[in-house]
């Protein structure tokens, strides 16, 4: 299948800053993409290029083929047929909402606008809300909106910037998932931009790690959470700990015990001394007074809880997820037990 | 649609104006029209206003006397009168237009000047503006200026447009009608009218003339510390300190400004509001130009808190000054601007400045208002107008002494 | 294929327009410049003697004082009208700010006709108290009262709306941490409104500098008074020019540090979430001290004044003088005010819109020069467009199109200030969802960002139209020949004396000026709901 979208080698410079730095990205027609990163990594930069709020420095951006933005054409963003969603909503606050969702449809005739409201009020469920100022909505419903707003025109490609991040944490979940069903049923192709790893990991089909205006990975989510390319990445996809190791033969040798690993790095050899990324997932404790670690804190995060161990011999902290309903006591000696077959991804150090 | 109706709401008011001025436009085009043939009858009312306003001035005068002298005076008009109407109604054959650049206010000048333009059918076109800053504006524009006579408050404006070389030469026939101190040597500008500079004692404050010094250096005495007001940023008291250069001596003069500085006189920053606070009591004695004291009791009625006393002292303290004006070298109007200047000296126009704006005729056989101290009675000091450009001299001894910056 | 335009470059709606203000606002500088040239070397010796430097001393004195005591009414008054019980609150509001619309060259008069030594108040207080004469206005004092009676709308008015958008949580919070209504209110509610502040002091600040009115009737010697005596006397050119180079280059050094005060703030506020409405604070037993307060101001700044204009009037109809005015002088005043009006916010619409959109280099150029105008005494605008419409521009010379370009140089800094400032509060991504949304640079100008700011726009409109209305030395100087406005026939009677007469076009230009504003007042819903 041909790309819909294409950014070659893009980089833009702020003030003789990198934003963003020779970033290249391909995005199939349907295709939903996540861009994670930590604030100020350029994710937002690259949105904003791509959208054709920003010119480029370097490279090219194309849509099926045709040049949009280089260093010497920039079409204009209402000539591109890319919808955009914005952290903080960004509705018209002196429109309605039929207003604010009809805006797009300048050339759609007086039925046709009626039409094509209705279907996206029933899709954003706010059917009866068209006479309401956006100021009398709620965060999430403001959200829906803009939404709503954005897929009426039938744009080619949405971008979502940070969409979820003005919400509060329950209604983040309900509108995130209201949200990509929305989005999965429009089969609009998608890019959404966010440092939060769940909003990153729920909808994409394609997962892009973007640090310090780098791509430092793309792949689907799952592959990117099993095998990461490197520690910041691991970082960004999940919660995790480091231990050193060394490579012998095919295990890894740790202070913890011999595991199988695998990595992306080709070049690893035998003998070279690693990172060992441990997963809290990867270990249980269990009972043991006469076990080489001790419970030394817990983090109650309600269906689980995450204890921190202390190995008395090497005096490093792990933490693992407890099991289902099974909390030992702070101070409780404990062994470590591997739980699945997985091998342990390392790093070189 | 709330919204819409509530911002066609605020755009209403703006709307309103607009069409009311829209109305207003047409009516004025209007206006004009009438304006225009209306314009011989207006000056016939006009005419009889003035008289009227005579016949006012008529019965606040005492003196018996007085009454002959206006009765001569507008036997005098209507003669002008009947004068200029045959000469101009030939000349029906597009009598052209004419600029007047006016220091002037509006509110002394336009009678005349529209007195002016009936008479001759001349279309008129003038620009009010203060003396100084029409001044500079007619330096600025140089040779592409389009006034064709510029009527100054002062001979200092004058004198600027005369040292710049941008007047042309008076005809002989029109200075002659002024007499030799009230115009330029070169020809450049002539006075048009006269204003006596005088001193406004506050009745409100119980002063009476008996009270007041002989000269203007009879105010130098202790005696009146705190007591008097003067404008000396005003042009006409300038031009009166550069009388008293001529007459005095530099050294004198500057005296003389310590002087008075050393009885700590209030500083106002022009004639009118110094006759107001004569009239307030604020201060005792004020050195002003004669009118003004006219138009306030005109407004606040006979019981108006000051009067003037003209000093017959025969120096600067009785100066008069002229107001006066020249025609410019880039005038394409030269024929229309020196019959200007002949009207100006017309017994209809100098009964008009004497009748109405309290001033002295400068022509002779006009007399002057009865309320106004007869010219030769003021003992007026023979000074040159013309001797009176040297105002950068003055300014510099004013800054010198501290009255200006 | 798709068509694709070049980058950075502005649309040329807006380059063309922001080109022809700057343009025209650097002409006064050009003439300065090219006049000061032929100055003498002691022209400028005696620009910086002892003496100058004391009138620019003075100047800047007068400007400290009266910006502060503009800031001491205005800043009550706009916390009171927005965010107490007061009765009558949006009456007060429009009375309040109502000073504005007199001309600084009658309201000098009025003020002293009123208060001087023997003025209408001491004639009321003889009676009763045996008062004999008063301290006279004048000087420092005097004209500190006058220009902040008359100029502490503007601080008002900047105020205003950024007291009632403050977030009453952070308020609160201030509260609960124990901190007292006062220390709230200089802890957390100045800071707030500080960008406000600044620009409202600006404009004070400006308007200080460059008046000649007030401080000639009050007798303080300013660096503005003495170029109008300069020009009075007009015994050299140069030298008037030399002052003003002066004059320009200290408000030139006042816009820079108020730049650096003002630094890189960016307040956005219309359109993320929704705020909730400060909370009305009781005065209790405050209520009549603070109306007194409100009384005194308005009594000394409107009423006063107002009241002798109209005991002139009927003075003067009684005496049986005819009071007339053509409609021709009504009509000029209004359409040339509106046509001044209309084309200044919408130039300063534009500029605002590259200015705050489209960053580049020019902008920090622009900014400085944008608001010089305001610190131009009227004389010097004037005398300038004469300059170059003598040489260059001959066929619209003495024609209303010169008089508005000097309105547009005098006014358009108030007009850019108010929009600018409306311009901030919006979020930029706004404006990008419209885009994106396929609409154009204009369409999203026309149907997103005027709306939004609607109520800066009417206000700017209002401002310039009162400011146009009432200004004196320009029009007098570039009006076409046999043109009459109100200010030229209240100047050309009240200096003569003519008292009755003066006062029919003072009482009709503030009655005309009053219209636009109150109705703005009345309708704006984002404080009184």
């Amino acid at each position: 299948m041909k790309p819909y979208l294409t950014c070659k080698n893009i980089s833009k410079t702020f003030n003789g800053s990198p934003a963003v730095e020779s970033v290249s990205i391909d995005l199939l027609p349907g295709e939903i993409m996540s861009i994670l990163g930590p604030s100020g990594c350029g994710k937002t930069t690259l949105l904003r290029l791509i959208a054709g709020f920003e010119t480029l420095d370097e490279g090219e951006i194309k849509i099926e083929n045709n040049i949009i933005s280089s260093n010497q054409t920039h079409l204009p963003p209402e000539k591109r047929n890319i919808g955009m969603v914005f952290q903080d909503y960004s509705l018209f606050p002196h429109m309605n909402v039929e207003q604010n969702i009809t805006f797009g449809l300048q050339n759609y005739n007086q039925d046709e606008k009626e039409f094509r409201l209705q279907e996206i009020l029933k899709l954003i469920q706010l059917v009866g809300f068209e006479k309401k100022l956006p100021a009398e909505l709620s965060g999430g419903q403001q959200q829906r909106i803009a939404l709503g707003r954005t897929l009426a025109p039938k744009p080619s490609l949405i971008l979502l910037d940070e969409p979820f991040s003005n919400l509060d944490a329950v209604t983040r979940k309900e509108v995130m998932s209201d949200i990509n069903q929305i989005i999965l049923e429009s089969k609009t192709a998608s890019i959404l931009v966010t440092h939060d790893r769940d909003e990153a990991f729920s909808i994409a089909n394609k997962l892009v790690v973007m640090i310090n205006g780098k791509i430092f990975q793309m792949d689907n989510p799952g592959n990117i959470y099993n095998l990461p390319n490197n520690i910041e990445v691991a970082k960004l996809v999940a919660d995790c700990n480091f231990i050193k190791g060394s490579i012998q033969n095919k295990d890894v040798v740790t202070d913890i015990g011999s595991f199988r690993y695998e990595s992306t790095d080709k070049q690893i050899s035998d003998k070279q001394i690693v990172n060992t990324l441990i997963r809290p997932d990867d270990f249980i404790t269990t009972y043991d007074p006469n076990g080489s670690f001790k419970i030394t804190a817990r983090e109650f995060h309600g269906p689980y809880s995450i204890s921190t161990v202390l190995s008395y011999q090497y005096g490093f902290s792990l933490k693992f997820r407890d099991q289902q309903n099974v909390s030992f006591p702070i101070g409780t000696n404990v062994n470590l037990i591997k739980t699945n077959n997985r091998k342990l991804v390392v790093f070189p150090k | 649609m709330n919204i819409r109706l509530k911002s066609f709401k605020l755009l209403l008011p703006i709307i309103s104006i607009l069409l009311i001025a829209g109305i207003a436009c047409s009516d004025a085009a209007a206006e004009a029209r009438e304006a225009a043939n209306k314009r011989v009858a207006d000056a016939e009312a006009r005419a009889a206003t003035a008289e009227a306003k005579v016949a006012d001035t008529e019965a606040r005068a005492t003196a018996a006397e007085a009454k002959v002298a206006d009765a001569e005076a507008r036997a005098t008009a209507a003669e002008a009168k009947v004068a200029t109407a045959p000469a101009t109604a030939p000349a029906t054959a597009n009598p052209g237009k004419l600029v007047v650049y006016s220091g002037r206010k509006e509110s002394l000048v336009a009678p005349i000047i529209e007195q002016f333009a009936s008479a001759t059918g001349i279309d008129v076109q003038v620009k009010y503006g203060k003396t100084g800053a029409i001044a500079a504006t007619i330096l600025e524009e140089g040779k592409n200026s389009p006034a064709d006579v510029f009527f100054a408050q002062d001979p200092g404006g004058l004198g600027a447009i005369a040292k710049a070389g941008m007047f042309q030469k008076i005809d002989t026939d029109t200075l002659n009608k002024v007499p030799t101190w009230a115009k330029s040597k070169e020809a450049q500008w002539v006075g048009l009218s006269g204003r006596a500079r005088t001193v406004v004692y506050s009745t409100k404050n119980n002063i009476s003339p008996e009270d007041l010094p002989a000269s203007l250096e009879g105010f130098t005495d202790p005696k009146w510390k705190g007591r008097i007001g003067w404008p000396p940023t005003n042009g006409s008291f300038q031009a009166m300190v550069t009388a008293m250069r001529v007459q005095w001596g530099e050294e004198k003069t500057r005296t003389w400004l310590k002087g008075i500085i050393s009885n700590e006189p209030k500083v106002y920053p022009k004639n009118t509001p110094t006759v107001a606070a004569a009239g307030a009591g604020e201060i005792d004695v004020g050195f002003v130009n004669h009118y003004y004291l006219h138009r306030f009791i005109a407004e606040e009625g006979e019981g108006f808190g000051a009067r003037n006393h003209h000093l017959n002292s025969g120096d600067v303290g009785s100066l008069i000054l002229v107001a006066g004006a020249g025609i410019l070298d880039t005038s394409k109007n030269t024929g229309n601007a020196k019959k200007f200047l002949n009207f100006m000296l017309s017994p209809v126009a100098q009964q008009y400045f004497t009748g109405q704006t309290y001033e002295y005729p400068l022509v002779e056989g006009v007399k002057a208002n009865p309320l106004l101290n007869p010219i030769d009675k003021i003992n007026k000091p023979s000074i040159d107008m013309a001797s009176l450009d040297d105002l950068a001299g003055t300014q510099k001894l004013l800054k010198e002494v501290g009255l200006l910056n | 294929m798709i068509k694709s335009s070049k980058i950075h470059i502005p649309p040329l709606y807006i380059l063309i327009p922001t080109i022809f203000t700057a343009i025209i606002m650097i002409l006064p500088l050009l003439y300065l410049i090219t006049r000061s040239i032929e100055a003498s070397a002691d022209t400028w010796i005696s620009l910086f003697s002892i003496r100058s430097l004391q009138t620019l001393g003075r100047s800047l004195l007068l400007m400290s004082t009266v910006t502060l005591m503009s800031l001491i009414i205005a800043i009550p008054l706009a916390w009171c009208t927005a965010r107490t019980n007061l009765p009558m609150r949006k009456i007060w509001t429009i009375l309040v700010i109502l000073p504005l619309v007199m001309p600084s060259f009658i309201a000098a008069f009025l003020f002293t006709s009123a208060l001087g030594p023997k003025g209408l108040l001491q004639n009321l207080l003889e009676k009763p108290f045996g008062v004999k004469e008063l301290p006279g206005l004048e000087g420092l004092i005097g004209a500190t009262i006058v220009l902040a009676l008359l100029s502490y709308p503007y601080i008002f008015l900047a105020i205003r709306g950024s007291i009632n958008n403050i977030d009453p949580s952070i308020e609160e919070s201030a509260k609960a941490l124990g901190k007292n209504s006062l220390k709230v209110f200089t802890t957390i509610t100045l800071p707030h409104i500080k960008p406000a502040l600044i620009a409202g002091s600006l404009f004070v600040a400006l308007y200080t500098l460059s008046d000649f009115g007030a401080v000639s009737m009050m007798r303080y010697n300013t660096f503005t008074w003495t170029i109008y005596q300069q020009y009075g006397s007009v015994i050299d050119r140069s030298t008037s020019a030399a002052l003003s180079i002066a004059l320009v280059s200290t408000a030139l050094i006042i816009l820079i540090l108020e730049q650096n005060i003002r630094g890189k703030e960016k307040y956005h506020r219309i359109g993320s979430g929704s705020s909730r409405k400060p909370k009305i604070i009781n005065l209790g037993f405050w209520k009549y001290p603070i109306t007194s307060f409100f009384v005194l101001i308005i009594s000394a700044a409107l009423i006063i004044p107002v009241s002798i204009l109209v005991f002139w009037l009927f003075r003067g109809i009684l005496n049986g003088e005819s009071i007339t005015l053509s409609l021709s002088t009504v009509l000029n005043s209004v359409i040339v005010s509106l046509i001044a009006t209309l084309t200044t916010a919408l130039l300063a619409l534009v500029t605002a819109v590259k200015l705050i959109r489209y960053p580049s280099i020019m902008n920090r150029f622009m900014e400085p020069i944008s608001f010089i105008g305001y610190a131009l005494p009227g004389v010097v605008v004037g005398i300038a467009l004469v300059f170059f419409g003598t040489r260059f521009a001959m066929p619209i010379y003495q024609s209303i199109f010169l008089l508005i370009i000097g309105y547009i140089i005098l006014f358009f800094p108030v007009s850019l200030g108010i929009i600018r400032s409306s311009l901030m509060q919006i979020n930029p991504r706004i404006e990008e969802s419209a885009m994106s949304l396929k609409h154009n640079a204009l369409s999203v100008l026309t149907k997103i960002t005027i709306p939004l700011i609607k109520s800066g726009l009417l206000m700017s409109l209002s401002m310039v139209f009162l400011l146009t209305l009432k200004e004196l030395p320009a029009t007098l100087i570039l009006g076409p020949l046999n043109f009459h406005t109100l200010a030229t026939q209240v100047w050309s009677y009240s200096s003569e004396a003519y008292f009755a007469k003066s006062a029919f076009p003072s009482l009709l230009i503030i009655v005309l000026s009053i219209f636009p504003l109150t109705t703005i007042i009345w309708h704006d819903k984002r404080i009184y709901q």
